[in-house]
C-alpha cells in the first residue's frame, strides 16, 4: 500500500530509464544459534548505481553477493544502513523491482502467459499497457508460440526466457537478476545474454546483475562490483568502458579479455589475501 | 507376544532358497527391457484370474465340499443378485447407502479441507489441537456409531456422520502437506510480487495442494462407503448394510453374497469416477507433479 503511493509520488523519471539505487553502509549480520559470535554475511557497503545503469556483482560463493540483492529487493532487511531507490526507502518488496531468480520459478499450473501476468494480476494492474507488454516481450523472447504452453513442456532455456518476460511486464524501474544463468548451459546463457541485452536496450532500466562468471559480467555491465567473501566484502568497482550495443564479436575482443582478467585477478589477489 | 512373533522375521528371512536369484533390484535392468504388457494381456489376464475363480466357486460348492452356509451356490448368489439389481428390490437400499456415503464424503472433504488449511496457516493450532486429531484417527471410530444410532436415530444421520468421520482424515493429512510443502523459491518469488496471503494461498498454497488432494479422495471415498454401511449394520432401516443384517440373520448367504458383490462394484466404479474427473480436470486445476 504505502509504496504504492510513494510510486506515484516519484518525480517522473524518464520513461523507462530506471531509478537510482543508493545503498548507505548497508551491512548484514546473522545470529547463529547457540550464542556464538553473529556472523557477517555483508560487511558495510556504500554504493550508487546509476538511473539505467548495467551492474553486476561478481564473486565466489558466501561473499554476501545474493545477500546484498535480497536487500534491495526488499526480500531481506539489512541490519544497518538503507537502501534507497528513487526517492523510495526499502522495507518491502515493491511492483516497481522486477526480481528474476536462479531457478525459473514459474508455476507449473499456470500457463506461461498467465505466469508473466502473474505479478500484475497479483497487484492489481492488469490492464492493456501490461497486456500489450506482454504481447511485445513474449514475441521478442520467442516466446509466442508458446504463450498457451505449460512451463514444463518448455526447456530450462526458455523457462528462464519466461521468467525474465514476468520481471519485465510491469515495466518495473529497477530489475533484480540472481544468478539467472547459471543453472543453463554455456550455449544456451550466451543467447540469452544478448537477449537480456535487446530487452534492456529495447527499454532501459537500472539492473543488478550478481553472477560468479567474469565473463558474463563484463560482456552485459556498465560496472561490475567485485566482491570477496569472509567476510563478504564489496572490494572494488571495475568501469567496463566498451560500446554498446555489444555483439557476439567482443567475446573475442582483446580489451575484453583484459578486462575479465583484470577482474579475475582481483578476486584470486583477495583470495590469498594479498592487496590489488 | 513379542517375545514369541520377536525371533520369526530373523530365522524366516534367509530361508526361501530362491532368495539369491529373486530380489527384484538386483536383476540388471539392460538384460530384460520393460516393455509394456500388451491391451490383450492387460485385459485378459485379470479376466481369466476371475474366470478361474468363479469357476473354483463353482466346484466348491456343487460338490459340497463347503457348507452353503459359508459358501453359497453360485447360481444363488446370482439369483439373489438379479432380483436386487435387475428385479429392483435393492434399488431403494443402494442409493440409501450411495447417499449417506456421498454425503459423508462431501462433508468429510470439506471438514478435512478447512481442518487441513487451519492447521496449515496456524502453528499454534496445529501444536494445540493435532495430538486429538491423531489420537481420534487411532481410535476406532465406527465403534462410536451405536452411540450415534441412539443420539440421531435409524436413519441416514448417524451414517453420514461415520462416514464423514473417516473421510475427512485422509484428505485432512493431504491438505497440511498440500499446503506447506511448498517450494522455497517460489514462496520468496510470490514474496518478491508482494503478494498477500490469500493471493498466496490463491496462486500458489491451494493448486500446489491439489495434486496432493485427489489422491487422497480415493481412499476417502471408500472410507466414506465403509463407514456409511458399518453404521448401517448397528442399526437401520434400509441400506445395502440393512440387507447384510437382514440376509444374515435369514440365513441367506446367497443374499449377503451378492451383496458383497455389489458393495465391491460400487467402490470400483466410484474409484473409476474420481480418476475419470482427475484426467479430464486440466493441468491448471490439477497439476501434475
Amino acid at each position: 500500500m504505502k509504496s504504492a503511493t510513494t510510486g506515484t509520488q516519484t518525480p517522473a523519471s524518464p520513461a523507462g530509464v530506471g531509478r537510482e539505487i543508493i545503498l548507505e553502509s548497508v551491512s548484514k549480520t546473522y545470529a547463529v544459534k547457540g550464542g556464538k559470535e553473529p556472523v557477517t554475511a555483508l560487511t558495510s557497503v556504500d554504493l550508487t548505481i546509476a538511473r539505467g545503469e548495467f551492474l553486476s556483482l561478481v564473486g565466489p560463493s558466501g561473499c554476501g553477493k545474493s545477500t546484498m540483492l535480497n536487500i534491495i529487493a526488499g526480500l531481506l532487511p539489512s541490519s544497518t544502513g538503507t537502501v534507497r531507490i528513487g526517492d523510495r526507502a526499502v522495507s518491502e518488496p515493491d511492483p516497481s523491482t522486477g526480481i528474476v531468480f536462479q531457478k525459473a520459478t514459474l508455476l507449473r499450473w499456470l500457463t506461461i502467459e498467465d505466469n508473466v501476468l502473474l505479478p500484475c494480476k497479483v497487484g492489481r494492474r492488469v490492464d492493456t499497457a501490461a497486456l500489450r507488454r506482454a504481447d511485445h516481450l513474449l514475441e521478442l523472447a520467442g516466446l509466442a508460440d508458446f504463450r498457451h504452453r505449460y512451463p514444463r513442456e518448455l526447456s530450462g532455456g526458455m523457462q528462464q526466457r519466461a521468467s525474465i518476460v514476468r520481471a519485465l511486464v510491469g515495466d518495473p524501474e529497477v530489475l533484480l537478476m540472481d544468478e539467472p544463468f547459471s543453472a543453463l548451459d554455456e550455449f544456451t546463457r550466451e543467447g540469452l545474454q544478448d537477449e537480456l541485452m535487446r530487452l534492456w536496450t529495447d527499454r532501459p532500466k537500472t539492473v543488478v546483475f550478481i553472477t560468479h562468471n567474469i565473463a558474463e559480467a563484463v560482456y552485459l555491465s556498465d560496472r561490475v562490483g567485485v566482491m570477496t567473501s569472509r567476510p563478504g566484502t564489496l572490494k572494488e568497482i571495475v568501469d567496463i568502458p566498451l560500446a554498446r550495443p555489444r555483439t557476439p564479436r567482443l567475446r573475442t575482443d582483446p580489451a575484453f579479455y583484459e578486462l575479465v582478467s583484470r577482474i579475475r585477478g582481483l578476486i584470486g589477489h583477495q583470495e590469498q589475501g594479498a592487496h590489488a | 507376544m513379542s517375545a514369541t512373533t520377536g525371533p520369526q522375521p530373523d530365522t524366516a528371512i534367509p530361508l526361501p532358497d530362491a532368495a539369491p536369484e529373486s530380489p527384484k533390484g538386483r536383476r540388471p535392468r539392460g538384460d530384460r527391457p520393460e516393455r509394456k504388457p500388451s491391451l490383450a494381456l492387460r485385459a485378459g489376464l485379470p479376466a481369466a484370474v476371475g474366470i478361474v475363480l468363479l469357476l473354483l466357486w463353482q466346484f466348491v460348492s456343487a460338490n459340497h465340499l463347503v457348507s452353503d452356509l459359508l459358501i453359497p451356490p453360485v447360481d444363488k448368489t446370482w439369483d439373489a443378485l438379479r432380483a436386487g439389481l435387475v428385479d429392483g428390490d435393492w434399488w431403494g437400499d443402494i442409493s440409501t447407502t450411495l447417499l449417506e456415503m456421498v454425503i459423508g464424503f462431501a462433508i468429510g472433504v470439506v471438514a478435512g479441507l478447512l481442518l487441513g488449511a487451519l492447521f496449515a496457516h496456524s502453528p499454534i493450532s496445529r501444536i494445540a489441537f493435532y495430538p486429538y486429531v491423531i489420537a481420534l484417527q487411532a481410535f476406532p471410530k465406527i465403534a462410536v456409531a451405536p452411540l450415534l444410532v441412539v443420539a440421531l436415530g435409524y436413519g441416514m444421520s448417524p451414517k453420514i456422520a461415520v462416514a464423514a468421520s473417516l473421510a475427512y482424515f485422509p484428505v485432512m493429512t493431504a491438505a497440511i502437506a498440500g499446503f506447506t510443502e511448498i517450494d522455497a523459491d517460489e514462496h520468496n518469488f510470490m514474496r518478491s510480487i508482494n503478494a498477500s496471503r490469500w493471493q498466496e494461498m490463491r496462486y500458489l498454497r491451494l493448486p500446489n495442494a491439489m495434486s496432493y488432494l485427489f489422491p487422497s479422495f480415493d481412499v476417502a471415498l471408500i472410507v466414506a462407503l465403509l463407514g456409511a454401511v458399518a453404521a448401517e449394520l448397528v442399526g437401520s432401516q434400509n441400506g445395502l448394510g440393512y440387507i447384510l443384517v437382514q440376509a444374515q440373520a435369514m440365513g441367506d448367504t446367497a443374499a449377503i453374497f451378492a451383496d458383497l458383490i455389489v458393495l465391491a462394484l460400487l467402490g470400483v466404479v466410484l474409484q473409476a469416477i474420481i480418476v475419470l474427473v482427475r484426467r479430464l480436470l486440466p493441468q491448471s486445476i490439477v497439476p501434475r507433479r
